[in-house]
């Protein structure tokens, strides 16, 4: 039983993660690979906050989200000076770059160690100490992303950003300011990921720089791809199928050691599957 | 809206060469001329898509355009792309902003109006071209607030059927008393069209006048009608 509920906890994160990186890479056109570096920013902050200061769960989300905003602000800004596939290296760049700074800013990440004991989270008083209450929170979370998305997607903004992916040119010929557009997109998409990366250091409560790897980050773009883009269903699909998979696997009996493996080989063979019969991904309405 | 010795040049090619020109209110102004002689060049010029290298140019803030080659949200319906283009907005304004039943009802009237109603919720890229063409002058037509109106022709690639429909949506925003700047290769059409013209020719203005004196005039017929 635990068993299930951890797998619905890590499902109810990423399904998050996976939505608001379609509302960058999908929608808005913008292939950055750098969220698994947001996502860790909201996991340290609330990591540090938490257990060195002694802060409250939802004090250290939101400083998680004043972080992530300035640095995702700035980084979409420096970013926003290269084209096309120059944006998407200098996107490895950053995820480089904050991956190396949770690993050497030994003092307050822990470095190659990580942060241990991360206390669990208080929210409005009440202690969620059992996994079940935890994935309640997640739950809630996970739910109030898919409706803001929606909100996001349906209103003026979500056409917009997807105008501009189409032809940014025309967009900016309507007189719409591109360069906010994608920068908020930016922004938004960053914060979402932030808030996921706080729950799953209290979830965990251990964390290391591992999990915020460049690898992470196109582990999430595979959900996207496999899902498809610009669609809602599609991430959220691609996220539980790609988190679901290495289980099936083990279900399967095989060894882990040897499951690891297949089960890259398997998402390669699945990428090349969809790249040949279905490029818009399973339930995807766009192809790049 | 006036133009003063427009230039533009494109590496070695100078393709604007001191172009003035002045267009009116409440009139069509027609810009013609051969193939790669700047017609384009002057309209992408006029509407920031490229920056002017020299030159002055007085115009409203308000302007909305068509391209040449069909510039479209191709993932987006016919009515998305018509709702787009009404009026341009803030992001912040955007996030909150849900397409009200009037502003739906002026896109739907103009999707009406080129004859694609069938097509309302349609994505544009699944579109035929000349549907698309049609998108495109209906979406530089929904923006609520122009003052002036670039198309860059229009005619090309529509059909029968289609080119009276969008002769009498010109006229009616030439009654609005907009600015109206045309570029068409089809001296029908400039004919019937427009109450003033300018020939372009290698980047330079070599005649300009009313339809009857500019297709009359010897220097035109030879650099392109070819006569
Ligand atoms: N982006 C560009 N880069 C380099 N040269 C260009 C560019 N755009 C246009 N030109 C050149 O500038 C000149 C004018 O081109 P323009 O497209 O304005 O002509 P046009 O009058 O619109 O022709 P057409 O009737 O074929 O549309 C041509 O010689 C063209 O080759
Ligand atoms: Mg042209």
């Amino acid at each position: 039983m635990d068993y299930i509920i951890h797998i619905l906890i890590i499902i109810s994160i990423f399904v998050p993660l996976a939505l608001s990186l379609d509302l960058l890479v999908g929608r808005t056109g913008i292939l950055s690979i750098t969220h698994a570096g947001m996502y860790g920013l909201g996991a340290y902050t609330t990591a540090i906050l938490t257990k060195t200061y002694g802060v409250s769960f939802l004090t250290s989300v939101a400083v998680g989200i004043l972080v992530t905003v300035c640095a995702s602000y700035m980084l979409s800004k420096v970013l926003s000076r290269l084209k096309g596939d120059y944006y998407t290296l200098g996107s490895f760049g950053a995820n480089i770059i904050l991956f190396s700074l949770f690993m050497n800013l030994t003092p307050l990440t822990g470095g190659p160690m990580g942060i241990f004991n991360i206390p669990q989270a208080v929210i409005f008083g009440i202690p969620v100490t059992s996994t079940l209450a935890f994935l309640l929170v997640s739950l809630v979370f996970m739910c109030l992303v898919i409706i803001f998305m929606q909100m996001i997607t349906t209103s003026r903004f979500g056409l917009i950003i997807q105008a501009i992916r189409d032809d940014t040119l025309a967009t900016e010929v309507f007189g719409y300011n591109v360069k906010d557009f994608k920068t908020v997109a930016f922004v938004i998409s960053a914060s979402i990921a932030s808030i996921a990366g706080s729950l799953y250091s209290t979830y965990i409560s251990f964390i290391d720089p591992s999990s915020f790897t460049l690898n992470e980050s196109i582990f999430m773009l595979t959900m996207i791809i496999i899902g498809g883009f610009a669609s809602k269903r599609g991430a959220i699909f691609g996220a539980v199928f790609v988190i679901l998979l290495p289980e099936l696997l083990r279900f399967v009996g095989l060894p882990d050691s040897i499951a690891a493996q297949l089960r890259v080989a398997i998402y390669g063979a699945i990428l090349m599957y969809l790249m040949y019969k279905k490029p818009t991904g399973v339930f995807g309405n766009y192809t790049p | 809206m006036k133009t003063y010795n427009i230039n533009h040049h494109f590496g070695g090619i100078q393709a604007l060469n001191d172009v003035s020109i002045f267009c009116e209110e409440g009139k069509i102004t027609g810009l013609i001329g051969p193939n790669g002689s700047g017609k384009s060049t002057l309209v992408n010029v006029l509407t920031n898509v490229l920056h002017r290298m020299h030159g002055k140019v007085e115009n409203g803030k308000h302007f909305a355009r068509t391209f040449q080659d069909a510039k479209l949200w191709s993932n987006l319906t016919v009515l998305e792309s018509f709702l787009m283009a009404q009026k341009s907005e803030s992001w912040l304004y955007s996030i909150f902003h849900f397409s009200s039943l009037e502003e739906i009802k002026s896109a739907k009237e103009i999707i009406e109006r080129i004859e694609l109603t069938h097509h309302t919720n349609t994505k544009v890229r699944n579109l035929s071209y000349g549907q698309r063409k049609l998108v495109e002058i209906g979406r530089a037509l929904s923006v609520t607030n122009s003052q002036i109106l670039y198309l860059d022709e229009p005619f090309a690639g529509l059909s029968d059927i289609s080119t009276p429909l969008v002769k009498d949506l010109i006229l009616e925003e030439k009654k609005k008393g907009k600015v109206v700047l045309i570029i068409e290769h089809d001296m029908n059409i400039i004919r019937t069209l427009c109450d003033y013209v300018y020939v372009l020719d290698a980047g330079k203005v070599i005649a300009e006048g009313t339809p009857d004196e500019c297709l009359n005039n010897k220097e035109v017929k030879e650099a392109y009608l070819g006569l």
